[in-house]
């Protein structure tokens, strides 16, 4: 225990260095100027840096690239509460109460606690990778198949949360989702599924282009066609640009909720950035004392609903750490970049680098520290700044938005097909809108389906067809339970006569 | 269960349609999964296995929604737009922007395409200065399209070498 | 419009923020089809950064897209490149089965040959808490129990699945008994088993290098035909197996290039293929190189096409 603060101390020191601080800026200035482009990731942005490995020190080409990491999930949050746009499939949670806040004036709030939210997140699960790095990555390991489909079964099941004022309507939008995720060419057999023959869908329909369409280009046409008479001309109330002494009391419980439920997922091996925020949410909103405050039920936009989710991705992402250091296994995109920036240096990640090379994995753990002090200094003067792009003119604020969106698209395969494409789920959104059918169960069956069809499957292989498996495991079935519970309970209240605090 | 909502005709229709459209797309997925094969291994189930549950979801709600329809509309539901007219001139000018962009941007390159999406959009928003929507577009497009060709290196149709 | 005006010029000290990071120049982007952290993605990541030393390009961008034993990636090269002398797509032997298997409308027909590679052998690795010490100790218990023996490896078809099924038939146990279980890439193969949530698995020598050398993974058997120099690991041949799994690796360029765009692309990977980089690379990982170009390599990868084609077939697999 002494050992590992007196590591940390030397980490501390190496990077409070000047040059290395400066290196931590940079990282995270453009990781947020990244981030606020949909379509471009932090993987690719670390990718296009990985030459500097070549000029600058290992501990500061790290401390920059841990910037950019967590630079871009923040910006991505900004994309999502001020335009409607998730950037990244982790922050498509944010965009459901987010933008509604910020529809209602509350840009600021929102992009206040998710900036502080993230902060709080990546430094508790810091804290706790420094602790119980080694301990956590053999936890980690215990999920295979079985356990990763008891949790998309558990995702499941508290995606109700979102589904709005009709459950058939929103099982109706869940099983569309599903559907156009299993277009494409399936994974475990190699057979070509809904294809239709089109070359373009070969490799599957892509996040970026149904969440674009569904919410940017869908919101707006929904506006030009039935909004753009009345009121003033700019969308959006301006309210304060702080958050109150409200706000700071809802947010609190629901970081540290987001944290508890980020860090473990992010240090499970190949667990994805999603569910934990889904789960975060659909906690938050079955937690609340304000249900009437969330967009689902017409509200204003419920700043809990944006707290949890924003503190569980920052945490995923410090989580996804854990295996990168102590196993050598990447658990993400940007992790991957981030193991060819360690063998650049002929460092090898896994258990023998915290014996071989004890003072830059402290180094690095240090600079996770700073990067999230770093990012709140850089991004809490900005909210105010993103908060007054919303007081743009109708016109030029929707033009930019559908200039963006389109970059986001295009950039990632240069096709005009997506663009059509595009517009053609915009125009099904519209449609969606218009009878109230909700977009958000759409996105999430199309990234649950094909991940819980695939663990399915293994599952199912490696326990030779018994559909008992997700019983049988211990960690299986505690989750298991948990869904029965989260199933069951309120039905059982109910019937006892206790009132919850949401009414199907 | 009850607040059987009021629709005019022309939403009872798209309603309809929607549910007719589910109802139809669980049976064009249900046709698809039975091409798939079966053989799945000591999993049991294989490539057609999800297919077709989803096939039966979607047929399911389709059948449902179909059966609101006609017993009196979607339930949980009031037509806040039931007499709004919608501005079909703005859709018009957005869609124009959105395709117009999608067919020329391989031609005329990134910036000059987008720029033209701008004025578009901005036009079907009731903007009547395009001139300066032009100038305002570039100003957005041009950043983006240096930082991507030149920091990001992700390369974008161009008018002329790098620069437009 | 003040405030629009301010917003700008906010939005423009970011850019020049980003401007004063250096301006890149000619990139090489390299398509790997598979998850990071696997096969693939080390040739790719390795061949880019000889490329840079080289000269040829300032700096590379790799782009992972794993499944349908690589032929998703392959769609989306094919897709997103056309005509561009800077793209690579890594593929293999491994994407040679996948096409055979999952007859994508576009395949390899569709790109440019540049160069085979190098050629690799597989391991048949258990986590270091395997009761299983050697390949008798597994074949014994695949013949006692087949369904209990669970496979971990590339996607169905590949060369790794190829050669598990090899292996069975050899034990005399038939193709469908054998439980494979197929994962998107190398680092879901590796936790998989580190895990043990599988008996054994299998995957390039260069993948599962760093595991064995620190111990989280004991070798049972390298898939070559003789010892390999310099590595004290048996044969499957030596230990009664009487199977050998060869995995070559190569390169593809954009469709659409003209013949002098692929000549200059070829010249360029055959000098990465003499940098220090590389040869350090090839030492490291215990890969054996086979530089093959042009029609010769077009060839070849015609020829194992009806090779693999016919193996799938024999293993009862297509």
């Amino acid at each position: 225990m002494m050992d590992t603060l007196g590591f940390l101390l030397h980490g501390f020191e190496v990077a409070l260095q000047p040059v290395n601080l400066m290196w931590a800026f940079i990282g995270c200035l453009l990781g947020t100027a990244i981030g606020v482009l949909p379509g471009i990731g932090p993987a690719l942005t670390v990718a296009m840096l990985l030459p500097v490995t070549a000029k600058v020190e290992p501990t500061s080409a790290l401390i920059m690239f841990c910037g950019v990491y967590y630079g871009a999930m923040f910006g991505g949050s900004t994309t999502s509460i001020l335009m409607n746009t998730p950037g990244e499939s982790a922050s498509m949670m944010t965009t459901l109460e987010g933008n509604r806040m910020a529809k209602n004036g509350r840009a600021g709030p929102a992009l206040a606690t998710a900036a502080i939210g993230s902060f709080v997140a990546g430094t508790i699960a810091t804290v706790l990778l420094t602790l119980f790095a080694p301990l956590v990555a053999d936890f980690g390991l215990k999920f295979g198949p079985a356990e990763f489909f008891s949790l998309m079964v558990l995702a499941f099941v508290t995606v109700s949360a979102v589904l709005g004022a009709s459950m058939l309507r929103g099982m109706t939008s869940l099983a569309v989702g599903l559907a156009i995720g299993l277009v494409g060419m399936d994974n475990i057999s190699g057979v070509a599924r809904y294809t239709l023959g089109v070359p373009e869908f070969v490799d599957g329909i892509e996040f970026v282009l149904v969440a674009v369409g569904l919410f940017a280009v869908s919101e707006s046409l929904y506006t030009v066609l039935y909004q753009s008479g009345e009121g003033d001309s700019s969308v959006n109330r301006m309210g304060s640009t702080w958050m109150s002494a409200e706000d700071w009391k809802r947010s609190w419980p629901a970081w540290l909720r987001g944290t508890a439920i980020g860090f473990p997922f992010g240090s499970v091996p190949a667990g994805g950035a999603e569910i934990p925020t889904f789960l975060s949410y659909t906690t938050e909103r079955k937690l609340t004392r304000h249900p009437k405050d969330f967009s689902t039920e017409g509200g204003p936009g419920a700043i809990e609903g944006v707290a949890g989710p924003e503190a569980a991705n920052n945490a995923t992402a410090t989580g996804a750490m854990v295996p990168l250091l102590t196993l050598g296994i990447p658990t993400s995109a940007t992790a991957a970049i981030l193991i060819a920036a360690f063998q650049n240096y002929n460092l090898q990640p896994g258990p023998m680098l915290f014996l071989d090379n004890a003072p830059l994995v402290w180094g690095l753990i240090a600079s996770l520290y700073i990067g999230n002090v770093m990012l709140l200094i850089l991004n809490l003067p900005l909210v105010g700044v993103w908060a007054r792009l919303l007081s743009v003119p109708k016109p030029q604020l929707y033009a930019g938005i559908l200039v963006f969106a389109t970059i986001g698209v295009f950039s990632m395969r240069q096709s005009w097909f997506d663009l059509l494409l595009m517009y053609v789920i915009g125009v099904a959104g519209v449609i969606m809108r218009r009878f109230d059918f909700p977009v958000a169960p759409v996105i999430i069956g199309m990234i649950l389906g094909p991940m819980s069809e695939k663990q399915l499957r293994n599952a199912l292989a490696i326990a030779q067809g018994d559909w008992l498996v997700f019983f049988k495991q211990p960690i299986a079935a505690t989750i298991m339970g948990l869904t029965f519970l989260v199933l069951f309970v309120p039905i059982f209240l109910r019937r006892r006569g206790v009132r919850l605090s949401e009414d199907d | 269960m009850s607040d059987v909502s009021n629709v005019s005709n022309a939403g009872k229709a798209w309603q309809y349609g929607i549910a007719i459209f589910i109802l139809g797309l669980g049976i064009v997925y249900g046709i698809g999964a039975a091409a798939f094969p079966s053989e799945g291994g000591y999993a049991g189930i294989g490539p057609n296995f999800v297919p077709i549950l989803i096939a039966v979801a979607l047929g399911v709600t389709g059948a449902i929604l179909l059966w609101q329809v006609a017993t009196g509309g979607l339930r949980n539901f009031t037509d806040e737009l039931a007499g709004v007219t919608a501005n079909y001139r703005g859709g018009l000018w957005l869609t124009t922007g959105v395709l117009l962009h999608a067919l020329l941007i391989t031609h005329i390159g990134f910036v000059l395409a987008s720029t033209l999406l701008f004025v578009c959009v901005a036009r079907g928003f009731g903007s009547k200065r395009w001139w300066l929507d032009a100038i305002y577009g570039t100003a957005l497009v041009l950043p983006v399209f240096w930082l991507f060709t030149m920091v990001l290196d992700v390369s974008l149709p161009q008018l002329f070498n790098d620069w437009i | 419009m003040r405030k629009l005006i301010s917003s700008l010029f906010a939005a423009g000290l970011l850019a020049a923020g980003l401007a004063a990071t250096p301006v890149l120049a000619q990139t090489l982007k390299v398509m790997v089809p598979a998850n990071a952290g696997g096969g693939y993605d080390g040739t790719g990541r390795i061949l880019g950064k000889a490329l840079i030393e080289t000269g040829a390009f300032k700096t590379a961008i790799y782009e992972n897209k794993a499944g349908a034993g690589g032929t998703l990636g392959l769609a989306q090269f094919a897709n997103a490149n056309k005509g561009d002398p800077n793209a690579l797509l890594v593929m293999g032997a491994i994407m040679v089965t996948g096409v055979i298997q999952a007859n994508p409308q576009l395949s390899l027909a569709n790109v440019t040959p540049i160069a085979r590679l190098i050629t690799e052998y597989n391991v048949i690795v258990v986590r270091k808490e395997s009761p299983i010490k050697d390949m008798k100790g597994l074949i014994a218990e695949l013949k006692k129990d087949p369904g209990n023996v669970k496979w971990a490896g590339g996607s169905k078809g590949s060369t790794d699945h190829i050669g598990i099924v090899a292996i069975g038939r050899d034990a005399g146990i038939d193709s469908n008994k054998i439980n494979y279980i197929p994962f998107a890439g190398g680092g879901e193969v590796v936790s998989a088993l580190l895990g043990g949530h599988v008996t054994a698995a299998t995957g390039g020598y260069a993948e599962m290098l760093k595991y064995i050398q620190s111990g989280q993974m004991r070798a049972l058997a390298i898939t070559s035909p003789k010892r390999l120099a310099g590595l004290n690991m048996p044969t499957l041949v030596e230990q009664g197996v009487n199977v050998e799994i060869s995995n070559w690796r190569g390169v593809y360029g954009a469709p659409g290039l003209t013949p002098e765009q692929r000549k200059k692309l070829t010249d360029q990977v055959v000098a990465a293929t003499k940098t220090k980089t590389w040869q350090a690379a090839l030492k490291e990982n215990i890969w054996t190189p086979s530089v093959i170009t042009g029609d010769e390599y077009s060839r070849f990868v015609d020829d194992e096409h009806s090779r693999l084609r016919a193996m799938l077939v024999k293993a009862g697999l297509f």
